[in-house]
C-alpha cells in the first residue's frame, strides 16, 4: 500500500515536471513566433529590399537621371547622400572633380568642376524625406531658360521646382557656381534678377500640369525667387491609398497573429506558474512546493543571466536589422540572412525561457520562503554572521574560563582570542602533520608579510614604521614559538596519559583542550580507555551470568531430585511386596548416586567458573593427608587395600584451602581404592624440592590402562569404559579443578599398570 | 515424647516437595500445615499455633529469607531452611537471618526427620530448661550440654552415652569451643602421654563421638575437622 502510494507520488512528480517543461516550451515558442513575425514584417515592410533605384538615360539634347531613395530617417538619408556623392562623382563621365552641395533648404546640387555642368538632384522636404527627383542638366544646349525639377512625396504632394533664367545668366552663373559657393548664395541671387524675363512661372506650371490639377505656389526660400508649385497628384493619392490598404490588409493578420501569440504566451506563462507552484507530497508525505533544478540555482546567478541575455537580445536585434539593411544593398545571400534569423529566434527562445523560469523561481521562493536558503548573498551573509558569531562565542567562552581562573587582564584576553582562533583551526579531524603545517604557514605568512613591510619601509627610509613592523614580526615569531612549546607540552601530557592507560591506572590530570592540535588524539585515547573499561565490565557481567546459570541449573536439577528422593523414601515405608521393595531399594540407591553426581557437577562447574569461595590459610599438608586417611579409615579397611605413606617428619606448610584440598585427596584415595588390583598396595608420598612439595598417590590398576593421562582427566571419563563401577567419573576432574583453584598443579602419570597422580604445591617458608 | 502432635508449617513453592515432606512428617505423627509462598506462610502462622517451620528460600511473592526475618521479629519458633542453595555463604546468610537449621536439597528424608525432631525437642523441652536456672558446672554449645559434675553429655536434653576418653575429648573441646586443637595436643591433654603418630587414634574417637552427637556425621554440625590443622567444636 505504502509502496504503491509512493510510486504514484513519484509518477505524479514526474508528470508535474513534464507539465512544467511543456508550458515553458509553449510560452517560449509563442513568444518566439510573435517576435519572428514582427521582425520579418518590420524588415520587409519598412525596409524594401531594393532601396536605391538609379536610372540614367541620355538623349541628344539632355541627360536624364533618376535616383530614388526611400528612407524614414534623416540619418539614413545623410548616409545615403554620402554614398550618392561618390556615385555621382564616378558617373560623371571622366570628370574627376566636383562636389555635392546640400543646401539649407534641402536642395541638392551637383556641380561638375570640369564640364561646368550643374546637376539638380532633388530636394529634401521639411519632413526630411528625400524623394524621387528629376534632374536636368543645365547646359548651353538647353535653350529654355529654365530648369525644373519635380519632387514627389509620399504625403501626396507633387512639388515642382522651377528656376527660370536666361541662358546668359546661367552662363555667368556657371562660373559662380563653379566657385563652389552654396546654392542659395550664388544661384538664387543670380537667378532672381532674371526671373521675370522668362515669364511667369505659373504659365510654366500650366504647361506641365493638366487643367484639372489645382496647385499652389510658394517661394522656395524667404528671399529666393525660386518657387514651389505643389499640387495633389490624384494618381499618387490613389496609389498611396491602394498601397496603404494593401499594407493594412497585410498587416492586420500579422498583428492579430502577434497578438494571439502574445496572449498564448501569457496564458502559457500563467499555466507554467500554476503548475510550478502546485503543492506536491514529498517523501514524508507533506505537501510542499517543489523547487525545480533551475529554482535551486542561486537567484543572483539566474537574475544576472537573464539580464545579460535580454541585453544581448536587444543588441542583437539592432545589429541584425542594421546588418541586413546594409548588406541587403550589397546583395548578401538569402541563406546567410536566414541563418541570422534562426540564431535570432534561438536567442529569443533562450532569453524568454530564462525570464519565465526566473519569474517562477521568484514566485516559488516567495511561496516556500526559501530566499535565504537560495540566495547566494543571503547564504553568504548568514555564513559570515554564523562564523563571526561562533568565533565570538568561542572567544567569550575562552575568556570566561580564564576569568574564573583569575582576573581577566588584557594579555589574558588576547590569549583567549588566540585560543578561540586555534580551536577554530584545529576543529576538524585532520592528520596532525597537516594541522601543524597549517599553523606554521599562518604564522610564517604573517611573519613574511611583516618582514616585507619592514623592508619596504626601510627602503622608503621610514625607519619608525620599519621598527614597529620589525617588533610585530618578532612578536609573531615569539607567538609561534609559544605555540610550538604548548604543542610539545601537550605531547608530553599525552605520553603521560598513554603511560597511565597502559599501566591500567586512571589517567588523572593532563587534560588536553580543544585548542591543541593533539585534541583529537587525546579524544581517541579517552575512547580507548572507555572501551577498555566497558569490555572489562562486559566480561565481569558475562562471568556473573555464567555463575548464575550454574546456580540456576543446579537448582533446577536438585528440585526434582528432592521430590524423587522423598517419595522413594515414602514408598519404602509403605508395605510392599518383596519384589517391589527391591526395586525401591534400587531406585533409592540410584537417586542417591544421582544426588552425588549433581553435587559433584555443581562443584566442578563452580570451580571452573572461577567463582568458588577459596579460603586460603597456612596448613600442614602432612597432617591433612593423615587426617584424610583417618577420616577414610573405615573405607580403607573395607576395601582390603593397604596404604603406605611416606611423609616428611617435619610439618610441610602450604597455603591452600583445607576443605578443598581434603576433597582432592579424598577423591584421589577413593579412586585408588576403587580401581586398584586386589591385594596391591597404595603408596602416598610427599617430597620437598626447590620450595615445592609434590604429593603422589600411586596404585596398581586392576584394569588395563588403555587411555592417556589427558583423557582420564577429562570429565566423565572413567577407568573402566563399561562404567559399571560406582562413581560419577568426575573424581579426577574435581581433583584437578580444586587443586588449580587452591593454587597448586595436578598431574597424572601412567606407567604400565602403575597409575600415579601428583599434586604439587609451593611450600611456605 | 509429647512433641509428636506438634504442628509443623511446611512452606515450599514446589507442591510435590511440600506434599512429600508433609507425608513424611505425618508418618512420624506430626500435624502439618502447608504453604506455597512466603505470604501464605505468614498467614498460616497467624491462623494456627505452630511449633516448627520448614521454609524454602526461593519462593514467589516473598522469599524464605524475608519470611524468616519477619517471623523472627515476633516469634521464637524454630525455623529450618530447606534450600537448593548449598553454598557456605547461603548457609551463613540463612542462619544469620534467624534460621535455626539449614538443610540443603536434595535432603535425606531420615536426616530431615531427625533434625525436625531435634529442633522440636530443644524448643519444647529445653525452652523450659533455658528459662530456669542454668545448671552449675555445665557447658552448653548449641543443643549440647556437658554436665561436668554428672560427667554426662546431653544432646537437646537427651543424655548421650560417652566413654571416659570421649568425655574428656568433649570436655576439652567444648570448654574451649571455637579453638582448634591439633591431634597431638588432644592426645597429650587427654591421654597424658607424649604424642607420636596419634592422628588415627584421635580420629577414631572423634568419629565415634560424631556418630553419637551428629545427625549426619558426614556433615557435622558440632565436632568439625579443620583440615591440615586439627579439630574443634563449633562455637554456636
Amino acid at each position: 500500500m505504502d509502496i504503491k502510494s509512493k510510486s504514484s507520488e513519484k509518477s505524479k512528480n514526474r508528470l508535474n515536471g513534464f507539465m512544467r517543461l511543456f508550458w515553458l516550451v509553449i510560452a517560449c515558442a509563442a513568444v518566439c513566433y510573435a517576435f519572428f513575425t514582427a521582425y520579418i514584417t518590420y524588415e520587409r515592410g519598412f525596409y524594401p529590399e531594393t532601396l536605391i533605384e538609379a536610372d540614367y538615360t541620355k538623349s541628344s539634347d539632355y541627360e536624364h537621371r533618376t535616383v530614388s531613395a526611400y528612407s524614414r530617417s534623416i540619418d539614413r538619408l545623410a548616409d545615403f547622400i554620402r554614398d550618392f556623392n561618390s556615385y555621382c562623382y564616378l558617373s560623371a563621365e571622366g570628370s574627376d572633380s566636383g562636389s555635392l552641395t546640400h543646401s539649407e533648404d534641402g536642395i541638392l546640387i551637383h556641380s561638375d568642376s570640369e564640364s561646368g555642368d550643374i546637376w539638380f538632384l532633388g530636394a529634401v522636404g521639411d519632413d526630411g524625406i528625400y524623394r524621387r527627383t528629376y534632374t536636368k542638366k543645365i547646359s548651353e544646349d538647353v535653350t529654355d531658360y529654365y530648369f525644373y525639377s519635380s519632387v514627389t512625396s509620399y504625403d501626396g504632394t507633387l512639388t515642382f521646382v522651377y528656376c527660370n533664367a536666361p541662358k546668359s545668366v546661367f552662363e555667368n552663373g556657371s562660373s559662380i557656381v563653379r566657385n563652389n559657393d552654396t546654392f542659395s548664395d550664388s544661384v538664387t541671387g543670380n537667378i532672381a534678377s532674371n526671373y521675370y524675363l522668362a515669364g511667369e512661372p505659373t504659365t510654366l506650371v500650366y504647361d506641365c500640369l493638366p487643367d484639372s490639377v489645382s496647385y499652389t505656389m510658394s517661394k522656395f526660400g524667404a528671399d529666393s525667387d525660386c518657387y514651389f508649385a505643389a499640387a495633389p497628384k490624384t494618381q499618387f493619392v490613389e496609389n498611396a491609398q491602394a498601397a496603404w490598404t494593401a499594407e493594412r490588409q497585410r498587416l492586420i493578420p500579422i498583428i492579430v497573429t502577434i497578438g494571439c501569440c502574445i496572449l498564448a504566451a501569457l496564458m502559457s506563462l500563467i499555466c507554467f506558474c500554476v503548475v510550478s507552484l502546485k503543492k506536491l507530497p514529498d517523501e514524508n508525505g507533506e505537501m510542499s512546493v517543489r523547487l525545480s533544478f533551475f529554482s535551486r540555482i542561486p537567484l543572483e546567478i539566474t537574475l544576472a543571466l537573464s539580464v545579460i541575455l535580454s541585453v544581448q537580445l536587444t543588441v542583437l536585434t539592432y545589429d541584425m536589422r542594421w546588418t541586413s539593411w546594409v548588406n541587403g544593398t550589397e546583395a548578401i545571400t538569402r541563406l546567410s540572412v536566414n541563418i541570422h534569423r534562426a540564431a535570432m529566434v534561438g536567442w529569443v527562445f533562450v532569453t524568454f525561457a530564462f525570464c519565465f523560469s526566473l519569474i517562477v523561481q521568484i514566485l516559488s521562493l516567495i511561496e516556500t520562503k526559501g530566499f535565504v536558503a537560495n540566495s547566494f548573498i543571503c547564504r553568504f551573509t548568514a555564513w559570515v554572521i554564523r562564523t563571526v558569531k561562533g568565533f565570538a562565542a568561542k572567544i567569550k567562552e575562552a575568556n570566561s574560563t580564564r576569568k574564573k581562573r583569575g582576573k581577566l587582564t588584557p594579555i589574558e584576553f588576547v590569549k583567549g582570542i588566540g585560543q578561540a582562533f586555534r580551536e577554530k583551526i584545529f576543529r576538524k579531524r585532520i592528520p596532525i602533520e597537516k594541522k601543524m603545517l597549517k599553523m606554521t604557514l599562518i604564522w610564517l605568512g604573517a611573519e613574511v608579510v611583516c618582514g616585507l613591510i619592514c623592508l619596504l619601509c626601510l627602503l622608503d627610509s621610514a625607519e619608525e614604521i620599519a621598527v614597529v613592523f620589525f617588533i610585530i614580526c618578532f612578536a609573531f615569531f615569539g607567538m609561534y614559538m609559544a605555540f610550538l612549546y604548548s604543542t610539545y607540552r601537550d605531547i608530553g601530557k599525552l605520553a603521560a596519559r598513554i603511560e597511565a592507560v597502559s599501566k591500567g591506572e586512571k589517567p588523572d590530570g593532563n587534560e588536553i583542550y580543544p585548542d591543541s592540535p593533539l585534541y583529537h588524539i587525546y579524544l581517541d585515547l579517552e575512547n580507548i580507555d572507555e572501551g577498555m573499561k566497558k569490555s572489562i565490565e562486559e566480561q565481569v557481567k558475562s562471568e556473573r551470568m555464567k555463575i548464575e546459570l550454574v546456580t540456576n541449573v543446579s537448582h533446577d536439577l536438585k528440585t526434582p531430585l528432592t521430590s524423587i528422593i522423598s517419595y522413594v523414601d515414602l514408598l519404602s515405608k509403605t508395605e510392599l511386596s518383596d519384589e517391589a521393595a527391591d526395586y525401591v531399594k534400587v531406585i533409592s540407591a540410584k537417586a542417591e548416586r544421582l544426588k552425588n553426581i549433581v553435587s559433584d557437577l555443581f562443584d566442578i562447574a563452580k570451580a571452573n567458573s572461577g567463582n568458588s569461595n577459596v579460603e586460603l590459610e597456612n596448613l600442614d599438608l602432612c597432617k591433612l593427608i593423615v587426617q584424610t586417611l583417618a577420616d577414610m579409615d573405615d573405607r580403607v579397611n573395607a576395601s582390603g587395600m593397604t596404604i603406605k605413606t611416606k611423609l616428611p617428619s617435619a610439618p610441610v606448610i602450604i597455603r591452600s584451602d583445607g576443605k578443598k584440598l581434603y576433597r582432592v585427596f579424598q577423591n584421589l584415595i577413593d579412586n585408588a581404592l576403587k580401581y586398584s588390583l586386589k591385594g596391591t598396595r597404595i603408596f602416598i608420598e610427599a617430597e620437598i624440592s626447590d620450595g615445592l612439595v609434590k604429593t603422589s598417590v600411586k596404585n596398581t590398576s586392576a584394569y588395563e590402562l588403555d587411555f592417556t593421562a589427558d583423557e582420564i582427566k577429562e570429565r566423565f571419563t572413567r577407568g573402566d569404559k563399561s562404567r559399571s563401577t560406582e562413581g560419577s567419573g568426575l573424581g579426577l576432574s574435581i581433583a584437578e579443578s580444586f587443586t588449580a583453584v587452591c593454587g597448586g598443579s595436578f598431574n597424572v602419570v601412567i606407567d604400565g599398570d602403575q597409575f600415579r597422580t601428583e599434586v604439587v604445591f609451593p611450600t611456605v617458608i | 515424647m509429647d512433641n509428636t502432635n506438634a504442628a509443623i508449617l511446611v512452606a515450599d513453592d514446589d507442591r510435590e516437595i511440600t506434599a512429600g515432606i508433609a507425608r513424611l512428617l505425618e508418618l512420624e505423627g506430626y500435624r502439618v500445615i502447608k504453604a506455597y509462598d512466603g505470604l501464605q506462610a505468614l498467614e498460616a502462622l497467624t491462623e494456627n499455633k505452630i511449633q516448627l517451620i520448614i521454609m524454602d528460600v526461593m519462593m514467589p511473592k516473598m522469599d524464605g529469607l524475608s519470611a524468616t526475618m519477619r517471623i523472627r521479629q515476633e516469634q521464637n519458633i524454630p525455623i529450618m531452611i530447606l534450600s537448593a542453595k548449598t553454598e557456605d555463604t547461603d548457609k551463613v546468610l540463612g542462619l544469620s537471618m534467624g534460621a535455626d537449621d539449614y538443610i540443603s536439597k536434595p535432603y535425606s528424608p531420615a536426616e530431615l526427620v531427625a533434625r525436625v525432631r531435634s529442633q522440636l525437642r530443644r524448643y519444647l523441652r529445653l525452652g523450659d530448661v533455658n528459662s530456669s536456672q542454668a545448671v552449675k558446672d555445665a557447658v552448653t554449645v548449641g543443643g549440647l550440654t556437658l554436665n561436668i559434675g554428672e560427667k554426662q553429655l546431653y544432646l537437646d536434653g537427651e543424655p548421650v552415652r560417652l566413654t571416659a576418653t570421649e568425655f574428656k575429648i568433649m570436655r576439652l573441646l567444648m570448654e574451649n569451643a571455637g579453638r582448634v586443637y591439633p591431634a597431638e595436643e588432644i592426645y597429650e591433654k587427654v591421654w597424658n602421654e607424649e604424642a607420636f603418630a596419634v592422628e588415627n587414634t584421635v580420629m577414631v574417637h572423634i568419629r565415634r563421638i560424631r556418630e553419637k552427637i551428629e545427625i549426619n556425621p558426614k556433615e557435622p554440625k558440632y565436632l568439625k575437622v579443620v583440615w591440615g590443622i586439627g579439630y574443634k567444636i563449633e562455637k554456636l
